[in-house]
């Protein structure tokens, strides 16, 4: 009776410290973790860490969920790129982060600065990338769930709409679909439209 | 014959229908005067009272330093006492959403006092006692009465625009991975970047309307901070 008080009791520890486990492994949707490091991108850069281009002349972040060995590992990694300058490569920031999003280390790559980088009247790239992360993650569209739940990378272009007005356009992919989802911003930073287009 | 009188009964329609509105604009203002303020507190309420009863709690946060109509001072809110009746104890107007508007009692305080001419002392020269207020401190329940509700939980509440970043408590804010509060690091946690007049992104933002932090509340959350940011 003893014998099998205590197994329930290892089976029941056990079984805590596994959900734990997993708890910590993936714990923030990777639409979130974009999100995140949008604003981790502003806080570097307020800690002048890195360089305020990378705000405005932010073309991509890059998603990727990383299988940590150890509980001090980073769960995350996200990769920001500028605007390519004339060799086609780009400045990155290479952002690491734990299980809660939370920012735990960056490396800088280098790159070629571009000098063409489309020009923003109003908000900065970064906040058009961020404002297009709180759309899929907050409007009850249910096109931009898949892209809340596995994105793994964003794009911003700026385009000019018929009428003639500047626009950005984040492209978004996620493992969880093969569609893409594209949020237009008007330069304010407001959504315009959001839909999905098959590649 | 048929048609005069035709047009004289159209007259009389017009005329009546008329009469009846501007009846009910002379009912409206009669209401205000008959029921919205307090004949027996008339010669009680001072400046000081409505200050901190209406003004400080629903109308400095959008209407103080940085805002359009400064409401701080008993000189610039007489200046505007015509106004400020018209859209608050008339129209409703004030505060606009999302903050709520003025309640029974604080409407009540408000037309007691213009109704009274708006004085700066009481006339009978002896106050209704406006509550104490207790000094801002570097404690956190001081902190979220005096500046997170006056400024900051209109949008960082459940269901307002800004819910995703949580004030409600100094361990949400120690552990949001934002790193809002880093305890005993005020010069790297984001709260303080944010309020700082030179910020990027500056909080409360300008768009809002609420007006930004004084420096000695912004000295109080960098101590409250660097105590370690308990409550």
């Amino acid at each position: 009776m003893k014998n099998v008080k205590s197994l329930v009791l290892l089976l029941v520890l056990i079984s805590c410290s596994i959900q734990t486990l997993l708890a910590a492994e993936a714990s923030v949707a990777l639409g979130k973790v974009a999100e995140l490091s949008c604003h981790r991108l502003e806080r570097l850069v307020t800690l002048q860490k890195i360089d305020e281009k990378f705000l405005t002349k932010l073309v991509s972040l890059q998603i990727i969920k990383l299988t940590p060995a150890k509980p001090a590992d980073p769960s995350y990694k996200v990769i920001a790129s500028q605007y390519a300058g004339a060799d086609g490569s780009s400045i990155q920031v290479e952002m690491m982060m734990d299980a809660t999003g939370k920012g735990v280390s960056q490396t800088l790559k280098a790159g070629t600065e571009a000098q063409n980088a489309p020009v923003w009247s109003d908000k900065d790239a970064a906040s058009l990338v961020e404002n297009s992360l709180h759309y899929i993650l907050e409007s009850n569209n249910p096109e931009a769930r898949p892209f809340a739940s596995g994105l793994t990378s964003v794009v911003l272009k700026q385009v000019k709409t018929e009428q003639g007005e500047t626009v950005g356009r984040v492209e978004m992919h996620s493992t969880d679909t093969t569609k893409l989802f594209e949020v237009t911003l008007k330069e304010d930073g407001t959504v315009e439209s959001a839909n999905t287009i098959n590649p | 014959m048929k048609l005069e009188i035709n047009k004289l009964s159209v007259l009389i329609l017009i005329s009546l229908l008329i009469s009846s509105c501007s009846n009910k604009t002379q009912l409206k203002f009669e209401e205000y005067n008959n029921h919205a303020y307090n004949q027996a507190m008339l010669e009680k309420v001072s400046y000081q009272l409505i200050n901190q009863r209406v003004f400080i709690p629903k109308c400095i946060s959008c209407h103080g330093v940085s805002g359009n109509v400064n409401l701080e001072t008993y000189a610039s809110v007489y200046g505007f006492i015509d106004k400020i009746k018209d859209v608050t104890i008339l129209s409703h107007e004030m505060p606009k959403s999302p903050y709520s508007s003025l309640n029974k009692e604080e409407l009540e305080l408000l037309a007691t006092w213009i109704q009274a001419g708006a004085p700066e002392k009481a006339l009978g020269g002896v106050d209704i006692p406006p509550p104490v207020v207790e000094p801002l401190e570097a404690k956190f329940l001081s902190i979220q009465k005096n500046i997170f509700q006056n400024k900051c939980l209109v949008c960082h509440s459940p269901g307002k625009e800004a819910e995703r970043v949580s004030l409600n408590t100094p361990q949400e804010m120690i552990d949001s991975p934002l790193e809002i509060v880093i305890p005993g690091n005020p010069d790297d946690s984001d709260l303080i970047f944010v309020i700082s007049p030179t910020a990027r992104k500056i909080m409360p933002p300008k768009k809002s309307g609420i007006t930004s932090l004084k420096p000695e509340e912004i000295e109080i959350l960098k101590q409250w901070i660097a105590n370690g940011a308990t409550d």
